[in-house]
């Protein structure tokens, strides 16, 4: 079987720069950002090698194109921040533009601390834990690009072992 | 001309349904897996009105990074903000009605590859619309407009997802028939 590293890297590549600054607001459409990135490992792997894969390849294709996603974004993320680029704080921004008026002044107060916070590498650390969905989506986007794009036939290729 | 064709694994699992209960696979069957994790997903984005406020926390959180959760554009319960906003909740309860659906259906799958990817993509156009326009300020979506564009689009999704996890616990099946012969 045809090796999936390059596909892997190029779909995690492009779920990192859509996880990444503004570009990383997509992901707030239900992790598209993150689900694009698996589509695309799956759509390289199979075009490139004309091949029809199995959902479960996918599925992993996409978990680890995921993976690397989160990596990428995680460092391309904090040197943003270190560079005073505070895209994390786009949709705060947002809430207190919108709702300010109507919040209580203490929850206003209490996001406008929070905003003004340094962002310190242990508190980021402690934020991006919570990207633990980002591989299942990858995994289902997989498992889903395995069905639409299959470049080898309608059944799986099969390879000697 | 025949558009939908019952997949022959599905036959199989319901000619053989008492083979269906194989040791090491939950629920036995892909359409049930696929629930399963549907409803999984679903369930936790809607517990925070009935967590403590620490538990609550950090679904929310968890949440955070696949939602923007803004307050007026998410539903509430008792007074308390869900963890996603009205599309993404229409999203992830499609994908269990979706599994159901795929069961009643009997694994029915477009024989035409081409046409399944077509379908999956049209259903990403009501929601695409429907945000699209109200960014632009052409209209305004309404909680109902965001709940049913989500739920197109999950319909479609959960049942391509339902597929796949059939794909994937047959294969699992035939390797676990193999290494035991």
């Amino acid at each position: 079987m045809p090796s999936k590293q390059q596909s892997i890297i190029l779909g995690g590549l492009i779920a990192g720069l859509l996880s990444t600054s503004y570009l990383g607001l997509i992901n707030v459409l239900c992790c598209a950002g993150i689900i694009i990135g698996a589509l695309v490992s799956v759509w390289h792997y199979t075009d490139t090698n004309e091949l029809t894969i199995k959902a479960g390849q996918g599925a992993v294709i996409g978990l680890l194109a995921a993976l690397i996603g989160w990596g990428v974004s995680f460092v391309l993320n904090f040197i943003l921040i270190k560079a005073g680029i505070r895209s994390d704080l786009v949709i705060s921004q947002f809430i207190l533009d919108r709702l300010g008026d109507s919040m209580p002044q203490e929850s206003v107060d209490q996001m406008v601390e929070q905003m003004n916070a340094e962002m310190t590498l242990a508190k980021y650390l402690a934020g991006a834990v919570w990207g633990l969905l980002f591989p299942v989506f990858g995994a289902i986007g997989g498992s889903i690009g395995a069905l639409l794009f299959k470049k080898g036939g309608d059944e799986p290729t099969e390879f000697a072992d | 001309m025949e558009v939908l064709s019952s997949s022959s694994e599905t036959h199989d699992e319901m000619a053989n349904h008492s083979e269906l209960k194989v040791k090491g696979f939950p629920g036995g069957s892909g359409w049930a897996v696929a629930f399963v994790i549907g409803l999984s997903i679903a369930g936790l984005a809607t517990l925070p009105p009935i967590l403590p406020v620490a538990a609550r926390e950090i679904v929310m959180n968890l949440f955070s990074s696949v939602c923007h959760q803004l307050p007026n554009r998410s539903p509430h319960l008792a007074g308390v903000q869900l963890a996603v906003c009205h599309r993404c909740i229409g999203i992830y309860y499609a994908f269990p009605v979706a599994a159901v659906l795929f069961r009643v259906a009997r694994g029915a799958w477009p024989s035409k590859t081409h046409f399944a990817s077509l379908l999956f993509f049209i259903s990403v156009l009501p929601a695409g619309i429907d945000w699209l326009g109200d960014l632009l300020g052409w209209w305004v979506n309404t909680p109902e407009s965001r709940v049913v564009t989500g739920s197109i689009l999950g319909i479609t999704a959960g049942y391509f997802f339902t597929k796949a996890m059939q794909e994937i616990v047959s294969d699992l099946r035939s390797n676990n028939r193999s290494k035991s012969t």
